[in-house]
């Protein structure tokens, strides 16, 4: 307590200074005067008197020192001086402090920028209740139905929930689109279908209205839906009586029974509503559509609850089911994995190539100070002799390379707020929690941090260096000024030629990345991509109820669209390459029993018009295409890929074989993608639009014109003739969508080669600086040699041999680093290796060049140098 | 300087609140002389250790200041005692004693054991 009160006191001794001091020289010269005039009376002579009260009194100076340290706080007060000190210093040195300054502004704002993204997508908690406990389900199950994520069924999640042990609630989703009524023009819209429990499992309640209610999932009870915050906001104008509102889905009636707070983005950011999941009791064990969704019981560990999941069966067993065998393999993620698992890798690496940019820009700066210490070896002794202990020196100059830091941070944090903004630009839309990345306190504070721990990393060698010196070394008369250790030597050759290793590990890391993104760009995904107008069409509501109707629909559409000036051909199709598809399904081929030994025969069922393939451009290996004779009343037909063919048809010729019972295969044609540019072909099984119906298609246009968007409004004009009230949606190119597939690569790709070409400037800036102020120091010696005879040459060489050294040893410190390193990045490449000898040969060719580039400029000043001059020079 | 000086300020503090208990409220100089006498000039202190010492009591709140006049009409700075000092005064005392005692037992010599 009383301790308490005396800081207190010392803390308020740091202000009104100089009217403490007068008090205090005040009561100093009372005691003294007291004290001589006793001696006095003692009988000593007035000098003598003085003399023994100054002496009994201990130092007139000291007692003071003394009393004034325990007035204040000594380190608070040493703080602020050294504070005021060093931006003195700083000032005077304008061309230091400004170079300083931008090199470490560009390390750290670099670094902030990619924090800022860190913070926003992987650091930040998901609106849901208790998310740590929060898991997602799928079946695992074969490639071709959707490997790790395959759908649930609703037998699945009624099995589930009947034998569970280890979740306290189990509930299930599907992402799915509706045609919307409910305003002036119908549209279609991205929303999910829940069950009742949703909201529960998230922890989150409705903003307005009740939540969705178990009733409500009786197959007979009238179906609800939630808005989400969003599109309450843009379709009802937020309007508070919207609860008890019917809207049209499908032409189904939904009641509106309230409204989700704002940005819940689950299961996707562009769910306008989650509508109630109403099924009946199931009668076999598919279709599979859901998603599960769990909440973990208090105490139960993941590991546990996937166990113990394993073993729950099905009560549909039976070997005709895409889904083999009696038990599920269930798939278990937690949510957060799920939300960000994707994007989490790649962005740890960014973080790593970003903080070895900010490594070599700390370097830099690190050179730079030990060069001005040289200049500053006087000062630093004549301070060490007036009484300053080596920690205060240390402190002095560590103050002055934190205020560099943190002057770097403020203008680092500038140039991030104005890259994040690019950043959104350039960034895919599939990274979550996109609109949020911005500079919040959390990454102003990691700033401060990584502003202070720079400062204190390339503040403290050379501050160490300078305290350490010998008084009579550096006060000798006539010494030369600018004498530099060899210790100081070393250091820089080694600060040097570990930046050089650093840029040659990110310019491989860029190279790599760069070389796997143009493999990528030139997979053969089996298609013409050139030129093809796309949208998407669904087709709901009691006027293409019968698939007799889409019958006439289609191919009236497709006549219309395909006369249009312009126009080549028009299809459309259930998928399309590189990544959509609409399911995939189980085949029984004739003659060839269900062996349980063989992976079951699946295949993407893929359903197009017949010029399908004139279209794409896929070419027929053998038999034919699909024709207008191909019709629901005619033989039912199909056509396979090459891979089908291969896996399921090795010895034998597959044309005119029978599948599924009545179905006759026709043709074979070349291998498309349509699960992904990286990923493995699947098996396709084609089968005509006539023959197996589809309500939800893409709508494909191959023109002959530059920019097929030019076309949109006429064929929507075409769409529009023949049914006004059809919405269409995601109008765009088959350019753009193979381009939106690789946007994430070529996001990471773009950005670690900004970050390698930062740390290759930055990397050989240093090393000219080290170049330039070493020819600086052995001027002496260059003309010496001069004078000796040397040539111009010679000494040009003498320099370069210096940078050469440097540059050679930099590379192979690079080149060792990256041989162990880059093999981390296996994840991220595609057809590349981890060891690429091409990108590790040309990236050290690059380095050693510019370095030696860098060098030259010095070398030929060098050469230029002035005996007469030199020899003179101290 | 360390821990000495840790106790070294300890004991000088307990002499000074002693002084100013026995002698009422007093100047610098004047502890300083009193502490020198009662010591038997066996402790040759510097005057000026003191003052830093008085500043830590006054902080602490044992001891307050005010500027007065001396008997020959000269101005000096009067320290007193405090209520909190003199309750600190008390119990320092009263350790001291323990102390004492306890150490003179084990610094005595054995009777009955050689």
């Amino acid at each position: 307590m009383r301790n308490l009160r005396a800081w207190f006191l010392r803390l308020s001794g740091l202000f009104l200074k100089q009217r403490r001091d007068r008090d205090l020289d005040a009561e100093v010269r009372s005691h003294l005067q007291l004290h001589i005039e006793e001696n006095l009376h003692v009988g000593m002579t007035p000098q003598q008197a003085r003399r023994e009260a100054l002496m009994k009194l201990g130092g007139l100076e000291q007692t003071k020192e003394l009393y004034r340290e325990r007035r204040g706080l000594p380190l608070l007060e040493t703080l602020v001086q050294d504070l005021r000190y060093g931006l003195r210093t700083l000032r005077k040195n304008t061309g230091f402090t400004s170079v300083a300054i931008l090199t470490l502004a560009l390390g750290i704002g670099a670094n902030t920028a990619i924090f800022s993204v860190v913070n926003a997508v992987l650091l930040r908690s998901l609106p849901f209740k208790a998310s740590e406990r929060l898991v997602l389900v799928w079946n695992q199950g074969p490639a071709a139905a959707g490997g790790d994520r395959t759908p649930l069924a609703v037998s699945d999640l009624l099995d589930w929930r009947t034998q569970n042990r280890s979740f306290d609630e189990i509930g299930a989703f599907q992402n799915r689109s509706f045609n919307y009524v409910g305003g002036s023009s119908p549209e279609w819209i991205q929303a999910a279908s829940v069950t009742a429990n949703f909201f529960f499992l998230l922890g989150v309640q409705p903003e307005l209205g009740r939540n969705l209610l178990p009733d409500d999932e009786h197959p007979g009870a009238q179906p609800v839906a939630l808005l989400s915050d969003g599109f309450w906001r843009s379709r009802f104008a937020s309007d508070p009586n919207v609860v008890g509102r019917s809207i049209s889905l499908d032409g189904d009636s939904y009641v509106v029974i309230g409204v989700a707070p704002p940005h819940i983005d689950f299961p996707s950011k562009d769910a306008a509503l989650w509508a109630i999941l109403q099924f009946k009791p199931p009668t076999r064990r598919g279709p599979y559509f859901l998603t599960g969704i769990a909440r973990l019981k208090n105490g139960v560990s993941l590991q546990a609850a996937r166990a113990e999941v394993n073993t729950i069966k099905t009560s549909f067993p039976s070997g005709q089911h895409m889904i083999n065998g009696q038990q599920f393999t269930f798939n278990v993620l937690p949510i957060n994995e799920f939300i960000v698992g994707d994007v989490r890798f790649a962005l740890l690496v960014l973080m790593a190539a970003v903080t070895l940019v900010l490594f070599i820009a700390a370097v830099n700066v690190a050179n730079l100070m030990l060069v001005r210490s040289a200049t500053r070896t006087k000062e630093m002794s004549l301070r060490a002799a007036l009484g300053a202990s080596r920690s205060r020196i240390i402190r002095q100059l560590l103050t002055e390379s934190i205020l560099l830091a943190l002057a770097g941070g403020v203008i680092g944090v500038l140039l991030a707020a104005a890259g994040a903004r690019l950043l959104l630009k350039l960034a895919p839309h599939t990274i979550p929690n996109l609109s949020q990345i911005g500079i919040d306190g959390r990454v102003l504070a990691w700033t401060a941090l990584v502003s202070l721990l720079t400062g204190v990393f390339f503040g403290l060698a050379p501050a160490w260096h300078s305290a350490r010196l010998s008084l009579d070394e550096a006060l000798k008369e006539g010494g030369r000024a600018t004498t530099e250790s060899a210790a100081k030597r070393r250091w820089r050759s080694l600060l040097v030629v570990t930046e050089l290793g650093l840029a040659v590990l990110l310019l491989i890391s860029a190279g790599l990345l760069i070389k796997s993104f143009w493999r990528l760009q030139r997979v053969d995904s089996g298609v013409i991509t050139e030129r093809i107008l796309t949208m998407q069409l669904q087709l709901r509501g009691p006027r293409y109820a019968k698939p007799q109707q889409l019958d006439t629909f289609y191919p009236r559409l497709l006549e219309r669209i395909a006369a249009l000036p312009g126009v080549r051909t028009a299809t459309v199709s259930n998928s399309l390459p590189p990544d959509t598809t609409e399911y995939s399904d189980d085949f029984t081929i004739e003659g060839r029993p269900t062996d349980p030994a063989l992976p079951p025969p699946i295949a993407y069922m893929i359903f197009v018009s017949p010029d399908y393939f004139r279209a794409f451009g896929i070419p027929l290996r053998r038999g034919r295409l699909f024709t207008a004779s191909d019709s629901p009343g005619s033989q039912r037909v199909a056509i396979i890929s090459e891979t089908t063919a291969r896996q399921f048809f090795p010895q034998e010729d597959p044309i005119g074989k029978r599948f599924n019972e009545k179905g006759e295969i026709v043709g074979i044609v070349a291998d498309v993608k349509y699960t992904g540019l990286t990923e493995p072909i699947e098996p396709a099984i084609y089968e005509p639009l006539s023959q197996a119906h589809s309500w939800d298609v893409l709508l494909s246009v191959k023109t002959d014109v530059a920019d097929p968007l030019s076309l949109s409004s006429a064929v929507r004009a075409e769409l529009n003739s023949l049914d006004p009230e059809l919405p269409l949606s995601k109008v765009g190119t088959l350019d753009y969508r193979f381009a939106t597939a690789v946007a994430q690569p070529r996001f990471r790709t773009t950005l670690i080669a900004l970050f390698a070409a930062l740390a290759l400037v930055l990397a050989v800036i240093g090393t000219y600086g080290v170049i330039s102020y070493s020819v600086t120091q052995r001027t002496h010696e260059i003309g010496i040699r001069m004078a000796l005879g040397a040539q111009a040459e010679g000494v040009l060489k003498l320099v370069l041999k210096q940078g050469a050294l440097l540059a050679i040893a930099g590379v192979l410190l690079g080149l060792c680093g990256s041989f162990a390193l880059t093999g981390l990045l296996r994840n991220l490449l595609f057809n590349v290796s981890a060891t690429d000898w091409p990108t590790f040969g040309g990236v050290a060719v690059l380095l050693a060049g510019t370095a030696l580039l860098a060098c030259y400029v010095p070398a030929r000043r060098a050469t230029r140098i002035d005996p007469t001059v030199a020899l003179r020079y101290e | 300087m360390g821990e000495k000086a840790d106790v070294w300020q300890g004991t000088l503090a307990l002499m000074v609140l002693k002084t100013l208990q026995l002698l009422g409220p007093l100047h610098g100089y004047g502890i300083a002389r009193r502490i020198e006498q009662t010591s038997g000039d066996l402790l040759a202190v510097n005057y000026g250790t003191l003052y830093p010492a008085l500043l830590k009591l006054e902080q602490e709140g044992y001891i307050s200041s005010e500027w007065g006049v001396s008997d020959n009409n000269r101005k000096a700075k009067y320290y007193k005692l405090t209520r909190a000092g003199r309750k600190q005064l008390e119990r320092e005392e009263r350790d001291w004693a323990q102390t004492t005692s306890i150490l003179a037992r084990f610094l005595a010599p054995e009777e009955g054991q050689s």
